[in-house]
């Protein structure tokens, strides 16, 4: 395989990663807690997508609003149960309580559907395009599109629109926010809802390709935080050039490597990144004054 | 939590059987003496099945006391706590089985070799924030279940290892299930008496001032990283322990146990039990490991309840069984302090004034810019023995700034600084500390379950050397507590808090709080005070008394350098004024000159005043 | 005062923290078109006054209204919908939002006057608008306070709480902050000021209340206060 489709591979594996961090990175700039339930949520949208699609028969791209739409119900009580009542506590409860969701969903989704991995309907059939040197499938063309869409949308969101400023206002001062009158509360269950909604379209975007299993989030989970923190914590283009970085990594290092070495690679880069560049590639410290 | 009991030994040998009765009637330990006497009725007439849980649960008792260390009392939330368990469990599985070494052997080193993985990775992760932190460790986690699952000749991959052979000691085999149960909490006791006697001295009680906020243990000389690293690498070893034992009992051991899920149940052990006890910590331990075995057959529902319920005592019992009954315990049984006696000795000054005159703090040339704004530009200071001097400035004209550089929070850009002799201009604040530099904040920081008489006496925690190997030396006696509580007390006396040593801090006035982080500032003798905004909230009466006992340490040989506003506070106090404007001095010298100076008056009042 | 003329009116408030009393028993008011000061050394419960005012604190007895309206099961949102402005102690303005965030960040969702709004805010501390697009943290504490005081009045509110705004500050700053207040009031919005400076604070408020370990020991008009033997004592002790 040439070096330019595996870093094609490498973008269209990029962008999914990137979805899946998207929703990742929004709750943690909205609220500041580390969702560890995350990629148990894009599970659950690539479960999402099987169900719809067996139920009506439309191609997956059509279906995505509607799993936006489940999975956003889905957030929102993830929120009242694993984020409303710790608030006040340190975020190493958060952390816990996330991981404890996790785990709980992770063992119903055994007991509901069954252990076994499964694959989702595509977003569109088609077959192989040829672009140039690379070859590329309509699948793989639509997640970079839907990617792509969804990551100008939640820059755009946070930085360009009064929702946004609100979001970011709740972040650093929640008490504050709620002074001046931000309904706090409701924001943060709609960050919650919006960060699920994300997760689950990345989860049917990829249900095709990469499966779905009741353990296959927990990488993810990983991924996603490995990701926040080679980008830079809070900066969303950061997150998502984390995402890409890892990605082109797994399937560059994979074409010369074991998988497992280039995981062990990747957790050893990771390392590397956090001892020379804590604060990220892209990542800026706010310093505070004494 | 046990830092609220404020029991002060007496003097004088007590009765031999005053100690334990008074032991007994401390925090929850009545129940818990009396959990013990049930557990050994248990396990005397246990079946095999029984015992190799009780066995189980032991272990990781000391995997969850481990994790204390690092998780509850230094605050960072490791995740790699179920590695260590793991490193000590192949360790012993790897030599026992395969080379047939026995336990005199595997024991030491799967203490030894998850404890020098945690020192070696230590300086680099514990610089770490939070989260980072927390993904450290994680990596590391993973990497080290990747390396096991991989090493297949070594580790058997995936399978994991068995046979591996009961606890042997120079070829004595403790072989039976009994012997074994017996020999686990054998260790589970020593490893819980080892931990108390860290955590309940000086030392440990400095764990809670450091989690509260760094800069400020760091200002009074605690060596904030070597404690982070200490607590890591001895919540590795106890992990290492606990999964060496593990593997005598269970003579198997898979990657299960190295990587998530086990990081998990530990998580749950310690929340469930007690985030701050020990004795939660085996409770937890006990309990979770019975309730996980009770509910096998149940599978994945099993799970899903287990989660269900963590998640439930996540939210409504945040402090753990055990913390909660003795919350509970408290509130219906107020502890009463022990009468503190006179201390026999008042402890004397060091006697590190050469003369009369000598330059303490010479502050030379330093500047200092955040992002784009210049802070501080070729400032510079002298301060001698026994002065007064008052640092003024309008707001924003860098007083703080110069004030953090000097203690040495920050560091600057261009300058020297030199004190006693020593220069300190890239020198940690720990250290600027132990040589003799203590000081205050504007935001008062004191832990607030902790009393008055034991939060002063934090401050010699970072300067009498307090640290693990002391605490190993005190043997229990608690020998640097006590000697820090005597100065405590003079500290408390010299700033009039000596009528409410026994206090919890978080119930008293402002103004008495202040005066506890004076008095903390003080304990150790400093040779300069550094007083940033003292009278800031204090009433009129409030800020003339304290201005008076400044003047009466000051007397003593302690220069002191007062960062103030309140320049009607200053004035009976002060002998020399500097004074900053947008970073740079524009006046210095006697009070009255400095107060008629047109460039301070500009600065302060605007013009024509 | 008519009641129209009430703006906050405060009943018989107890507030406590665990066995802590810290309000006991204190009623007042605020007219429209005043400046009222609340006096008190630090732990005399000022803050914890208005913490209860703006309701981030709940009372355990005792009335709070604005204009006639009972705030009592109404959320620190809802009462700042309402009309309530509060820079709080420490001025908390959001460290990662510009200076222009910050007070955009305040006006309510919906409303027109967005541009009016800050430009009024700029005008009223010019110092804000040389420093616009700075980010929150990276600003002295004088301009914080300033930029507290500009975000608790793009709600266009009926009562500012001002906690301590001179606190940290230098008495020049400290008396534009002051001067502030009272070119607020003029616009017609009254003021609460909680101060521990008698003096300043007696110089640009009408009436003023004195506060003592939780309870109001003294009240009146300014210009009696400044004179009276009994502010001397009760607040500077003798």
């Amino acid at each position: 395989m040439s070096i330019l489709q595996l870093v094609a591979n490498g973008l269209v594996l990029g962008a999914v990663y990137a979805l899946v961090t998207l929703g990742f990175v929004l709750v943690v700039n909205a609220t500041g807690a580390v969702n560890f339930a995350h990629g148990d949520l894009v599970m659950a949208g690539g479960y999402a997508a099987i169900l719809f699609g067996s139920w009506i028969k439309l191609p997956l791209l059509l279906l995505l609003p509607l799993v936006a739409l489940a999975m956003f119900v889905l957030g929102v009580l993830v929120c009242c149960v694993a984020y409303f009542p710790l608030m006040k506590r340190p975020p190493s409860t958060v952390f816990i309580s996330t991981l404890l969701t996790g785990i709980i969903l992770q063992n119903t989704y055994v007991v509901a559907i069954g252990p076994e991995v499964k694959a989702g309907p595509p977003l569109l059939q088609g077959s192989n395009l040829p672009l140039g040197p690379v070859v590329l499938s309509p699948q793989a063309i639509a997640t970079v599109m839907v990617a792509a869409l969804l990551i100008g949308g939640q820059y755009l969101l946070f930085f360009r629109t009064p929702l946004g400023r609100q979001l970011r206002a709740v972040a650093q001062d929640r008490e504050m926010a709620m002074a001046i009158g931000i309904p706090a509360f409701r924001l943060i269950a709609i960050t919650f809802g919006l960060g699920a909604a994300l997760a689950g379209v990345a989860g049917a975007v990829l249900s095709n390709q990469f499966f779905v299993s009741p353990t296959g989030g927990v990488s993810l989970s990983i991924y996603g935080y490995i990701a926040v923190v080679i980008g830079g914590w809070g900066s969303i283009f950061g997150a998502v050039a984390g995402a890409v970085i890892i990605a082109l990594f797994q399937v560059v290092a994979s074409a010369f490597v074991p998988y497992t070495v280039a995981t062990g690679g990747l957790y050893v880069a990771l390392l590397v990144i956090l001892f020379f560049r804590p604060q990220g590639l892209f990542g800026e410290r706010i310093q505070r004054r004494v | 939590m046990s830092v609220s009991s404020a029991g002060y030994e007496q003097r004088g040998a007590p009765t031999l059987l005053a100690q334990p009765l008074r032991w007994l009637g401390h925090g929850v330990n009545l129940p818990l003496a009396l959990g013990a006497l049930a557990f050994a009725v248990y396990a005397g007439r246990a079946g095999a099945y029984e015992l190799r849980l009780l066995s189980v649960a032991g272990a990781y008792a000391i995997l969850v006391i481990g994790y204390q260390f690092i998780f509850s009392y230094a605050g960072a939330a490791s995740l790699a706590q179920s590695c260590f368990f793991g490193l000590g469990a192949y360790m012993t599985g790897v030599l026992g089985a395969t080379y047939g070494f026995g336990s005199e052997i595997t024991l030491p080193l799967s203490i030894l070799a998850p404890g020098l993985l945690a020192a070696a990775v230590a300086g680099a992760v514990l610089r770490l924030e939070d989260h980072y932190f927390s993904l450290a460790t994680l990596a590391i986690t993973l990497l080290v279940t990747l390396v096991v699952t991989q090493w297949l000749s070594v580790t058997g991959g995936t399978n994991g290892l068995s046979g591996i052979p009961s606890f042997s000691l120079f070829g004595q085999t403790v072989a039976s299930r009994y012997d074994t149960m017996l020999l686990v909490w054998g260790f589970v006791v020593a490893a819980a008496l080892l931990a108390l006697l860290i955590l309940r001295g000086l030392y440990g009680r400095a764990f809670h001032l450091m989690r509260q906020s760094r800069p400020v243990a760091s200002a009074l000389g605690l060596d904030t990283a070597r404690m982070r690293f200490s607590a890591f690498v001895l919540s590795g070893c106890y992990g290492g322990l606990a999964g060496a034992l593990t593997a005598h009992v269970t003579h198997v051991i898979s990657p299960e146990q190295v990587g998530l899920p086990l990081m998990i149940t530990c998580l749950t052990m310690t929340v469930i039990g007690g985030r701050m006890s020990i004795a939660g910590g085996i409770l937890g331990a006990l309990l979770i490991t019975h309730l996980q075995e009770q509910f096998r057959f149940l599978e994945y529902y099993a799970f899903i309840a287990y989660g269900v319920a963590t998640l439930t005592f996540l939210v409504l019992v945040p402090n753990g069984i055990v913390g909660s009954l003795e919350a509970i315990r408290n509130r219906l049984l107020p502890t009463t302090a022990d009468p503190i006696a006179e201390p026999t000795v008042a402890p004397a000054l060091d006697s590190h004034f050469a003369d009369q005159g000598e330059t303490l703090l010479e502050v030379d040339g330093v500047s200092k810019a955040f992002g784009g704004i210049q802070a501080l530009s070729d400032v510079g200071l002298a301060l001698r023995r026994g002065e007064i001097v008052g640092l003024i400035g309008p707001n924003g004209s860098g007083k703080t700034t110069l004030i953090n550089i000097i203690s040495g929070l920050y560091d600057s850009d261009a300058g020297r600084l030199t004190f006693a002799g020593h220069d300190i201009s890239r020198l940690a604040a720990f250290r600027i500390a132990r040589l003799g530099m203590m000081r205050t904040f504007q935001h008062i920081h004191l832990v607030d379950e902790m009393s008055v008489l034991d939060n002063i006496a934090l401050g010699w925690a970072g300067v009498g050397g307090a640290g693990l190997r002391q605490a190993f030396r005190a043997f229990g006696r608690n020998d640097s507590l006590k000697q820090a509580r005597d100065y405590a007390l003079t500290a408390a006396r010299a700033l009039g808090v000596d009528h409410c040593l026994a206090d919890p801090c978080g119930a008293l006035p402002y103004g008495t709080r202040r005066r506890v982080e004076v008095a903390r500032a003080l304990i150790a003798a400093p040779k300069l005070l550094l007083l940033d905004e003292p009278a800031a909230g204090l009433n009129e009466e409030e800020q003339r008394d304290l201005a008076q006992r400044i003047k009466a340490i000051a007397a003593t040989g302690t220069a002191v350098l007062v960062v103030e506003h309140n320049l009607v506070f200053l004035a009976a106090l002060a002998e020399r004024l500097v004074c900053l404007d947008q970073g740079r001095v524009i006046a210095a010298g006697l009070p009255t000159e400095v107060r008629a100076d047109l460039k301070v008056i500009e600065a302060y009042l605007g013009t024509a005043a | 005062m008519t009641e129209a003329q009430t703006v906050l009116s405060i009943e018989g408030l107890h507030v406590a923290y665990g066995s802590v009393q810290a309000i006991e028993n204190v009623s007042l008011v605020v007219n429209r078109g005043e400046a009222v000061a609340l006096i008190g050394a630090n732990g005399a419960g000022k803050s914890t006054l208005f913490k209860a005012a703006i309701g981030l604190v709940r009372p355990r007895s005792g009335h709070i209204a604005l204009d006639g309206r009972a705030l009592d099961r109404i959320s620190a949102r809802g009462r700042a919908l309402l009309g309530m402005g509060y820079s709080p102690e420490g001025r908390r303005i959001f460290p990662g939002l510009s200076v222009r965030e910050n007070l955009e960040v305040a006006v309510r969702r919906g409303a027109r006057d967005r541009a009016e709004r800050l430009a009024m805010a700029f005008d009223l501390f010019p110092a804000l608008g040389a420093r616009e697009a700075s980010l929150g943290w990276q600003l002295s504490g004088g301009q914080q306070q300033m930029l507290a005081i500009g975000r608790a009045l793009m709600g266009r509110p009926r009562l500012l709480l001002l906690d301590e705004p001179s606190m940290g500050l230098s008495p020049k700053l400290a008396d534009e902050v002051m001067q502030a207040v009272r070119r607020i009031v003029g616009d017609g919005t009254a003021v609460l000021l909680a101060e521990q400076n008698v003096v300043r604070s007696l110089g640009c408020c009408d009436r003023a209340y004195v506060l003592e370990i939780g309870r109001i020991v003294l009240s009146g008009a300014a210009d009696a206060l400044r004179e009276s033997e009994a502010v001397r004592k009760a607040y500077l002790g003798g």
